[in-house]
């Protein structure tokens, strides 16, 4: 199967498509090419999982999906819509309705309470009276009680900062959730429940978008994108996440071995 | 690398904010300089400009011409006096140059004699004695020598041929003996007396003696000294003004310096955290910021000397605009010199203050992002409640989170506020209606006293006076002549209907209304040591009376020691009647349009029916200083111009219409000099306005500045969840608006509050009136240029992109 056609398989209608993605950092004699002429296709309400070693241009092929980073050619289609000609201001309002981002640092502002947070990016889109119930709501499913919504961000633990971040993603009900390494910084326990949240938010029927060098968190996702080099080398599909599964974790590891991991 | 090889990379970095900390510190420098060395003169410029110019140490109005003999006598008789001169001078107080009033006051040039009063600048020979003339320095402007000079007196045009230029510190015009021989026949003649003492220091003593002796018969000296003083005060007055724009800028740059560096070593902390990581101490980093800072100033080195060379010039020409000639002022390099190093030693000190945290600075702050900061938490404006949007309360956390920056703009506004609102109400107290201003000096004035024919009917003529616009009030109203209490003969004023002046008020007590009150000048309460309520006798000729004191106050106009109502004069001198009106103008009525309605309505302007070739003349000249001396009797002043005609008598013939002139008396003068005094303290006020909204703009980008870096990381997270650049500059700008508004009414009210008192202080019984439209527009021009200068320092959350923050 040719990368081109392996990464255009999705069984869902797409709601992300980029044609001959292409990212160059520096210029000139400088410039180091990222990403060269990808096509790769995000389904609606996949759990899309990108990987691969360091350098491979995963986290550039993740803000170059979400408009966080402008390529430096090709296309990114979100909806049907180019999202590559928005201006800066066409490109925050389209985050602000479309995105949600959970980062490996959590990124939360110290200076404001969990709630806040949440809510600071809750209210661009959305009235105080519905965003604050959905708010709350939000950070209980996420199993985060009312008693840590006026915790600042250094009193939590990092599973509860991270999940915190997850909410503040996922107020606005954005059509897709990126997140990069959200693990990354976590002990396995704290891990495990950040995984949960967003494996539970996929079954809700959230799109994800992950960025991860871990194989176990790999493994809730339904389909993995193997990046070497700025291109899409291996393509893994698995059925929808139902729990741990040691078939699972087998055939994730195989996967991952013959792509070089 | 060493401190002073950082601090050039450094300044690399930051050549905006280096440039305007180099013109802050040269400007503060250069101001400083320039105040501290007229200051240090003191009145130095003065006794040189005197000694230069051969002024007289006093001069003396003889009472009248024919006193001169005796005068010039006595003076020969005193063994302190080396020399004296004795010049004709004409008056021409009514006359007009291109149509404009422009009093004109000539006096007869003695070229010939070695004791010259004045010295002639730029002479031309050329020019026939018969039409030399030599204007005064407040006339200069326009002229040139050989030009003509034209004026009109009493409806005859006059042109004589600029010769040169009058460099009199009395601000008197020169002409050729022939030239004031043509022009003599048409105007007033007086002598005029300079005396030369042997010893000028006793100048003051000398003529306080000679005043005392001539008290009786009307002969006045003056010491040039007190002019020299009026003109040393007003220097010191300008070159404090200088001094305190100084103060402020130095202020600004010590405050913006100590800000950056603070700011900057807070934002540079994994920078400085690598550095100690490399091994460069913390004495070595504060070097180079300080290495840093005196590499912004050297430049200012190079311009403190030029820069205070032209601002002592400008504080001499401003000088030479109020006082009518230029004094030579002095700009000493050395006190520049010592200014600047003040002032870059007190920042240098701060800059070291302010970067005692990379103390604690520490390697780990080279790898854990934010390092060391600690923002504070604000869980007051909670997004999920309370009124605003959720940028105006995000606006209110950050302005929390700044408490301190917060702080520094609404101290700087508010001392800005304060010096602005200051000069605001006493500027808006002083040029507008400066006749209020007297009235409240002395609560007795008047805007226009007019001066009825022989023979007219005052009461009358008080009544159609009162049917004028913009005429307020019009109060009939005369004199006596005598003694009060123990004060020696001087005038006693009597107001025919005291209870009309109810809008002016003694600053104590009332008017008298009765015939046994009287009212007193407060010099002359005090010399019998006599208040409110006490009994004092007053004598006219050989009739002495008792009155009750009801009201203390003083004159600015100087001579009278009572006033007293028409039935309490005629206690005194039966055939006492009213000889002159009072005119009271409605607030805002044009002075000079006034006295032209009432001398065209009154009497014609203009068109002198003889000269001084008429036969007629010599009986009007008689009838007129007849008239003046009474006046002078009246009102103890040196002279007075002209009075009006009333219903076709006019003054000087009651038949004949041998001299008609036509004016109304005023005190233009003294009401125009101190506008002039007030215009020129308002040019200065508003370039005080100019550099206030230019300190509160530096302020205000550093503290943005400041924010935006302190809030980057948020910002870029803001950024990220879908914050636009609008939303974020509009966040960043409504945080620095409420410190702003606070501390602008802070200001301006202490300033309207404090400004009444400290007049209050000097002028008891004045009430300023608070400018609040011109405070309140004040205060929005000042929040106007914070929100201006504001918005556009945050143009540059632009530059933050979120990609490069969360990849950090």
């Amino acid at each position: 199967m040719s990368t081109a056609t392996a990464t255009r398989t999705t069984t869902k209608k797409p709601i992300i498509t980029t044609v001959g993605l292409t990212k160059t950092f520096g210029r000139g004699e400088t410039a180091v090419p990222v990403i060269e002429a990808m096509d790769v296709m995000v389904g609606d309400g996949d759990f899309t999982c990108i990987m691969g070693p360091s350098g491979s241009g995963k986290s550039t092929l993740l803000y170059a999906l979400s408009g966080m980073d402008k390529p430096t050619g090709g296309q990114v289609l979100f909806d049907g819509r180019d999202i590559t000609v928005m201006s800066s201001n066409q490109l925050a309002r389209f985050r602000a309705a479309e995105c949600g981002f959970v980062f490996q640092q959590t990124h939360l502002v110290d200076s404001m309470d969990v709630l806040d947070n949440v809510l600071a990016a809750g209210l661009l889109t959305g009235r105080r009276s519905a965003v604050v119930p959905q708010a709350k709501q939000v950070l209980e499913t996420l199993g985060l009680d009312r008693t840590l919504w006026r915790r600042f961000p250094g009193q939590l633990s990092g599973g509860e900062a991270q999940r915190v971040g997850v909410a503040r993603a996922v107020v606005n009900s954005p059509r897709v959730l990126f997140a990069d390494e959200p693990t990354g910084a976590l002990n396995s326990a704290a891990a495990t429940g950040v995984l949960d949240a967003l494996s539970s938010l996929h079954t809700a029927g959230q799109t994800v978008v992950m960025v991860t060098h871990d194989a176990v968190s790999a493994q809730r996702a339904q389909r993995v994108l193997y990046l070497r080099d700025g291109a899409v080398v291996g393509q893994l599909h698995l059925d929808p996440y139902r729990g741990p599964d040691p078939g699972r974790q087998q055939r994730t590891r195989a996967f991952l071995q013959q792509m070089g991991w | 690398m060493n401190a002073w090889t950082i601090a050039v990379k450094n300044l690399r970095r930051h050549k905006g904010p280096a440039i305007a900390l180099a013109v802050l510190t040269a400007l503060g420098s250069a101001l400083l300089a320039a105040a501290w060395s007229v200051l240090a003169e003191g009145s130095t410029p003065f006794d040189r400009w005197k000694s230069d110019h051969h002024e007289a140490d006093v001069f003396i109005s003889p009472a009248d011409r024919a006193a001169t003999a005796d005068l010039l006598a006595e003076l020969a008789d005193d063994p302190q006096v080396a020399d004296t001169v004795a010049l004709p001078y004409l008056d021409l107080s009514g006359a007009t140059v291109d149509g404009v009033d422009t009093p004109l006051f000539f006096v007869q040039l003695a070229p010939e004699r070695d004791l010259s009063p004045t010295v002639v600048a730029a002479q031309d020979s050329t020019v026939p004695a018969e039409k030399a003339v030599y204007p005064a320095s407040s006339l200069r402007s326009g002229y040139q020598v050989g030009d003509d000079f034209t004026f009109t007196f009493n409806g005859i045009e006059h042109t004589f041929t600029v010769a040169g230029f009058s460099q009199s510190l009395l601000d008197d015009s020169y002409l050729a003996p022939a030239a004031f021989r043509t022009l003599a026949g048409h105007a007033a003649e007086g002598q005029q007396v300079t005396v030369r003492l042997t010893d000028p220091d006793q100048a003051k003593t000398w003529t306080a003696a000679f005043n005392d002796a001539h008290e009786a018969d009307g002969t006045s000296a003056a010491a040039y000294d007190q002019f020299a003083a009026q003109a040393a005060t007003l220097n010191a007055t300008l070159a404090g003004i200088v001094l305190a724009l100084a103060v402020i800028l130095f202020t600004a740059t010590v405050i913006v310096v100590a800000f950056q560096v603070s700011h900057r070593v807070r934002q540079n902390l994994p920078l400085h955290g690598t550095l100690k990581a490399l091994g460069y101490t913390s004495g070595r980093l504060r070097r180079a910021q300080v290495a840093e800072y005196l590499l912004v100033a050297a430049p200012a080195v190079l311009l403190v000397v030029p820069g205070g060379i032209a601002l002592t010039g400008l504080i001499q020409i401003l000088s030479a605009q109020l006082l009518g000639i230029a004094i030579p002022l002095r700009f000493h390099p050395a006190q520049a010199a010592l200014t600047l190093a003040v002032l870059v030693g007190v920042v240098v000190v701060s800059v070291w203050v302010a970067t005692r945290r990379l103390r604690r600075v520490t390697p780990v702050d080279a790898i854990r992002p934010g390092g060391t900061t600690r923002r504070p938490r604000v869980h007051w404006f909670p997004l999920d409640r309370g009124i605003g949007s959720v940028n105006q309360r995000l606006a209110a956390k950050s302005l929390l989170g700044h408490w301190r920056k917060a702080g520094l703009v609404t101290v700087v506004v508010a001392v800005q506020g304060l010096l602005v609102g200051v000069a605001a109400v006493f500027s808006a107290n002083t040029v507008g209606d400066t006749t209020r201003l007297f009235a409240a000096l002395g609560q007795e004035s008047f805007d226009l006293l007019v001066v009825p024919a022989s023979g007219a009917d005052s009461d009358a003529l008080a009544g159609e006076l009162a049917t004028v616009e913009g005429v307020r009030q019009v109060v009939a109203a005369g004199g006596l002549v005598g003694t009060v209490g123990t004060t020696a003969r001087t005038p006693v004023k009597v107001y025919d209907d005291p209870a009309r002046l109810e809008f002016l008020r003694p600053y104590e007590g009332r008017w008298p209304t009765a015939a046994d009150e009287v009212a007193l000048v407060k010099t002359a309460a005090d010399s019998d040591d006599l208040r409110v309520g006490d009994s004092v006798h007053l004598t006219v000729a050989a009739v002495t009376q008792t009155y009750e004191v009801t009201g203390l106050y003083s004159s600015p106009l100087g001579g009278e020691s009572a006033t007293l109502a028409a039935d309490g004069a005629r206690r005194l001198d039966p055939a006492y009647t009213s000889s002159f009106a009072n005119v009271y103008l409605e607030d805002g009525a044009q002075r000079a349009a006034v006295k032209r309605a009432v001398e065209t309505r009154f009497g014609l302007v203009g068109e002198p029916v003889a000269t001084a070739a008429d036969p007629r003349w010599a009986a009007a000249q008689e009838r007129a200083e007849q008239l003046i001396g009474d006046y002078l009797q009246i009102r103890g002043l040196d002279s007075v111009e002209y009075a009006v005609d009333y219903q076709g008598e006019i003054i000087m013939s009651g038949t004949s219409r041998a001299y008609r002139v036509a004016e109304v008396l005023s005190f233009d003068v003294i009401i125009d000099q101190t506008a002039d005094a007030a215009s020129a303290i308002t040019t200065v006020l508003i370039a005080l306005i100019g550099i206030s909204a230019v300190v509160l703009a530096l302020i205000t980008y550093t503290v943005i500045d400041s924010v935006i870096a302190a809030r980057r990381h948020d910002l870029g997270l803001f950024k990220a969840v879908g914050y636009t650049d609008a939303r974020l500059r509009a966040q960043i700008t409504t945080q620095l608006l409420p410190p702003a508004a606070v501390g602008t009414a802070l200001g301006v009210m202490v300033a309207a509050l404090g400004a009444s008192e400290l007049m209050g202080a000097l002028v008891p019984g004045f009430r300023m009136a608070v400018p609040v439209v011109g405070l309140v527009a004040t205060s929005l021009g000042f929040l106007a240029v914070i929100a201006a200068t504001a918005w556009v320092t945050a143009r540059r959350v632009a530059r933050i992109q979120p990609y490069e923050l969360i990849t950090e």
